[in-house]
């Protein structure tokens, strides 16, 4: 061996493909223009879109979190309003009683005054 | 300069001109040859949707070289167990040998084949596709001394190796 570099360069010759090759290339072009929609390759043929298509889910289960939690603020808020406004009608009702209430005990109290005179 | 038009004369010419290199660097490198053909073809059909923004023949061929080691590269790396062919299982090339030695042809190959993958492209692209190193280094995106540091390593191992197998002292 006189040249292990030209030894290497005689050994590594290219293979010719089989020969239907170009053939078949030529069919999957001529089948891709007719069907352009197969166009649309993997995800796993292409990492870019991949990635596009992790963003994506990752942007859309953000805002869907998002989302959630502004409908819990919302619910939240309504909530104390409701409490609001039980807790204002139970203090009316409660004033209201109170003077009810003292109504009642003037009314006795003349009552009892008329029956003493009597 | 538009030099390539879309058409199917052209195309069919492209691949025509380049199919023994893209399948000769698939096959070297992923030693099975189904799986290099049918890399090959795809590799074609990005070719022919890619035609529009290539603008010269040369540039055709970069980007062929670039795309199909990429993606045999990407293939290597994706399958976890890779498949052993031995290369004698993979058929010859068709023309005659002319007072080589196809013994020893046969056994430079193997010893190729057991190269680490990073090696082995690197060899594949100077000995095979006889690309000067600053092309590969361009070719593959890494620095010229990378490239140059290993054909010099994995001409060392092969020659240490071949010297093993055959006993024959080389240079």
């Amino acid at each position: 061996m006189k040249d292990f570099e030209q030894e290497l360069k005689r050994a590594l010759r290219r293979w010719d493909p089989p020969d239907s090759f170009r053939e078949r290339v030529l069919a999957r072009v001529a089948a891709e223009q007719q069907q352009p929609w197969r166009r649309a390759v993997s995800l796993r043929q292409r990492p870019m879109l991949r990635w596009v298509a992790v963003a994506a889910i990752v942007v859309f289960g953000a805002g869907k979190l998002s989302y959630r939690a502004h409908e819990h603020r919302l619910e939240e808020a309504s909530g104390r309003a409701a409490k609001q406004q039980v807790m204002l009608a139970l203090r009316i009702t409660g004033n209201k009683l109170r003077v009810a209430q003292k109504r009642v005990k003037s009314v006795e109290g003349e009552d009892r005054k008329v029956g003493k005179t009597l | 300069m538009v030099l390539v038009t879309q058409s199917a004369a052209v195309f069919a010419e492209l691949v025509r001109e380049h199919q023994a290199m893209v399948f000769s660097i698939a096959l070297r490198f992923l030693r099975d040859r189904t799986v290099a053909e049918e890399l090959a073809q795809d590799v074609f059909l990005r070719l022919y949707r890619e035609l529009p923004r290539l603008e010269t023949p040369d540039h055709v061929k970069f980007w062929l070289r670039k795309v199909v080691v990429n993606r045999a590269m990407d293939y290597v790396r994706s399958v976890h167990r890779r498949r052993e062919v031995a290369l004698q299982e993979v058929s010859e090339p068709t023309f005659a040998a002319g007072g080589r030695d196809p013994l020893l042809e046969t056994s430079v190959r193997k010893l190729v084949a057991s190269l680490p993958n990073e090696a082995r492209m690197v060899i594949v692209l100077r000995y095979q596709e006889e690309m000067e190193p600053h092309e590969i280094a361009e070719l593959l995106g890494l620095p010229l001394a990378t490239v140059k540091s290993r054909l010099r390593r994995s001409l060392v191992l092969l020659r240490a190796k071949a010297q093993r197998l055959m006993g024959v002292p080389t240079r």
